[in-house]
């Protein structure tokens, strides 16, 4: 769409370079065939000189081309023929004082306006696509456009610049081409460019600049020429023609302010009832978004449902046969034990040990589930006070260990308590396993201070991990160690990430293989 | 006075038999009736359909009941159990794999006196088995007989 738009503009400057190059021609077919009227326009008025004629002619063709974007490899061409424009141009305002070049060649105004038209020329060939640059384009062209309409206005008004004084005037239909060329210039800077974006769009300053700037032309056009009217055709009072301008000028603001006001109104009624368009389309979108947001609920409460049966298959049908191979193993042995050799006792040793290994995973595994089941309640949780807990339970243990713990005391979160003691007591059972093998375990838990924001970390002087595999550690069934090193099933890590993920919250883990481990979690809400 | 048995209603026959050595290996002699499903047991309390016949007075002195059974689950085998005015003192103990706290609780609901969850451990089921034996045959005090 915006592709179409720009199409379109340059289509009008092409438009714009074809009529003053055809108004150029017709002044120099004037001087060619002696029909000076061609060139003049007006029968008393100045005519076009050959020079400006040329340049006319010229610039409408380079217009054209370079919007029709024909040639656009020849463009540093096109830059090149400017260039030498722009020279030429300043020679003829500099002969004013130096008279090198024959007085009738090109009045030094039109001079001015070449120079300054080749130039913003050359700002855009150089810098097509550049935005600061356009928008100097179009200020630009739309000073040379104001200054080429004071041409046109001193004709309407019957006082050209310049007559009867030694300096050449500039002809009307020069002025008129000076209007033309600018316009295409200001197109062709684009209607993202300032000018041009102030007068299009839906915005209401956009629409009311399209009404105001048209009415006060016509209004000081108007009020001008009256005057004038008035004062050397008619001849009348010169008051009289004062209070009849002033009549006619506050005639047209009023018609100004009045179709400005209607303006307004007109747009933002127009605003409102899209607005009310608007709002019936979210309430519609809200409504489907509503009935979707139930449908995908009812699914998914259904799916949990399913899930929470297949959890209940699994503790009560998947344990039942590992009793039985436990069991049987176990009579197995207590019956035929002296029957059978170190060999085959070993065997029956090791069933029974995978046995209870494929229950802890059992009962592992439905901890995990259960957690994305229970409902999160928020609250202060103490979290010294749960670290305490956990540390007597682990001294009560007896395994023969010496352990010692450094809690800091006073430590809270908010959270869901059952969740983070779960959290607590697989990060501790880790720290506790881990040290298994130190002389004297040390496991500490604290708030950092040197991270900002609260966090918590667990730190053991353990076994410690390659950090190389840090991104497997919170997975289900990842283990860092063998389970002859440190047995385990490889989801008490599992379990904690998903309690953090469902308090919102942080976990992660920095290690050193021999010297320790150190878990650090934040949450989200502290 | 003949010893009174032990009713046990599982489905599972691995499980129904290392729960007859559990107590065949301890000191508890009562004899260990086993039955399968829950319309079965249903029948040989109330002494309708295949056990008509049966001796009303003699009742199980403890029934193990399994959540999970054929035809009526244990939790209905439960209610039934507390709803009939001839049975509703019976000792009742859940013997079952689930831990679902769901199970526990309609378990506790319904009147239940225990709820053992087997563990995988042999050992430990064993000691659990013992324990329970010692405690509702010697230790507990039964029910009057209405």
């Amino acid at each position: 769409m915006e592709r179409s738009k720009s199409i379109k503009y340059d289509k009008l400057t092409a438009v714009f370079g074809i009529a003053a190059s055809s108004i150029a021609l017709l002044s120099l077919l004037g001087w060619m065939t002696g029909w000076l009227i061609l060139a003049k326009i007006g029968p008393n008025y100045a005519p076009m000189p050959i020079v400006p004629a040329v340049l006319f002619l010229a610039l409408g063709i380079f217009l054209y081309i370079y919007s029709r974007k024909i040639y656009s490899k020849w463009n540093y061409v096109l830059a090149g023929v400017l260039f030498v424009i722009s020279l030429v141009s300043l020679l003829i305002i500099c002969d004013e004082f130096l008279h090198i070049l024959p007085d009738t060649v090109a009045s030094p105004f039109i001079g001015v306006f070449f120079l300054l038209f080749a130039v913003t020329f050359l700002i855009k060939i150089i810098y097509p696509e550049n935005n600061k640059y356009n928008n100097l384009v179009s200020l630009l062209s739309l000073g040379t456009g104001y200054y080429g309409f004071s041409f046109i206005l001193s004709y309407l008004l019957g006082k050209p610049y310049l007559y009867n004084s030694e300096i050449l005037p500039v002809a009307l239909n020069g002025g008129i081409c000076s209007v033309l060329l600018s316009l295409g210039l200001l197109f062709i800077a684009g209607p993202d460019s300032i000018v041009l974006r102030s007068f299009i769009g839906k915005n209401p300053d956009a629409m009311i600049l399209r009404k105001i700037i048209p009415l006060t032309f016509v209004a000081v056009t108007s009020g001008s020429f009256s005057g004038y009217f008035f004062q050397n055709i008619i001849e009348i009072n010169y008051s009289i023609i004062v209070s009849l301008e002033i009549m006619l000028i506050s005639g047209l603001s009023v018609l100004i302010v009045f179709n400005i006001t209607k303006t307004v109104f007109a747009d933002s009624k127009r605003i409102y009832e899209e607005n009310i368009v608007t709002n019936a389309e979210i309430a519609e979108l809200n409504k489907n978004l509503e009935k979707q947001i139930g449908e995908k609920t009812s699914k998914l409460v259904s799916s949990n449902k399913g899930l929470q049966s297949f959890s209940y298959s699994v503790s009560h049908d998947l344990r039942s046969p590992l009793r039985g191979i436990d069991g049987w193993s176990a009579a197995l042995y207590e019956d035929y034990h002296d029957r059978l050799d170190d060999k085959g006792l070993m065997y029956i040793n090791t069933i029974r040990k995978e046995t209870q290994r494929m229950g802890a995973l059992i009962d592992d595994l439905i901890k995990l589930s259960r957690l994305s089941q229970t409902e999160v309640k928020i609250e202060i949780v103490d979290l010294s006070k749960i670290a305490r807990t956990i540390e007597e339970h682990l001294k009560s243990l007896d395994s023969g260990r010496k352990l010692e713990f450094l809690i800091e005391p006073g430590l809270t979160v908010t959270g869901d308590k059952g969740l983070l003691e779960i959290a607590l007591n697989n990060l501790f059972d880790n720290s506790y396993k881990f040290t298994s093998k130190k002389e004297e375990a040390i496991i500490e838990f604290g708030l950092d201070k040197s991270k900002t924001g609260k966090v918590f970390y667990i730190k053991d002087n353990g076994a410690g991990f390659n950090m190389a595999y840090a991104g497997k550690l919170f997975g289900a069934f990842q283990r860092m160690h063998s389970q002859k090193e440190f047995p385990g099933t490889g989801i008490g890590l599992a379990t904690v990430l998903s309690v953090f993920t469902r308090l919102e919250g942080n976990i992660w883990a920095e290690s050193e293989v021999g010297k320790g481990t150190t878990f650090y979690f934040s949450m989200k809400k502290d | 006075m003949k010893e009174k048995i032990i009713l046990l209603v599982e489905d599972n026959c691995s499980d129904a038999d290392l729960t007859k050595r559990a107590f065949g290996k301890s000191k508890i002699k009562n004899e260990l009736v086993v039955l399968g499903d829950g319309k079965t047991a249903l029948e040989y309390l109330q002494c309708t359909g295949e056990y008509a016949g049966r001796d009303k007075t003699d009742l199980p002195i403890v029934i193990l009941l399994d959540i999970k059974l054929p035809l009526v689950d244990g939790l209905t085998v439960l209610k039934i159990i507390r709803n009939d005015i001839r049975l509703r003192r019976l000792p009742v103990v859940m013997l079952t794999s689930s831990n679902e706290e769901s199970d526990i609780a309609q378990s506790y609901d319904n009147g239940v006196n225990g709820f053992i969850r087997k563990p995988v451990d042999t050992a430990r089921f064993e000691e659990a088995i013992l324990a329970f034996g010692l405690y509702w045959l010697l230790v507990n005090e039964p029910p009057p007989i209405s």
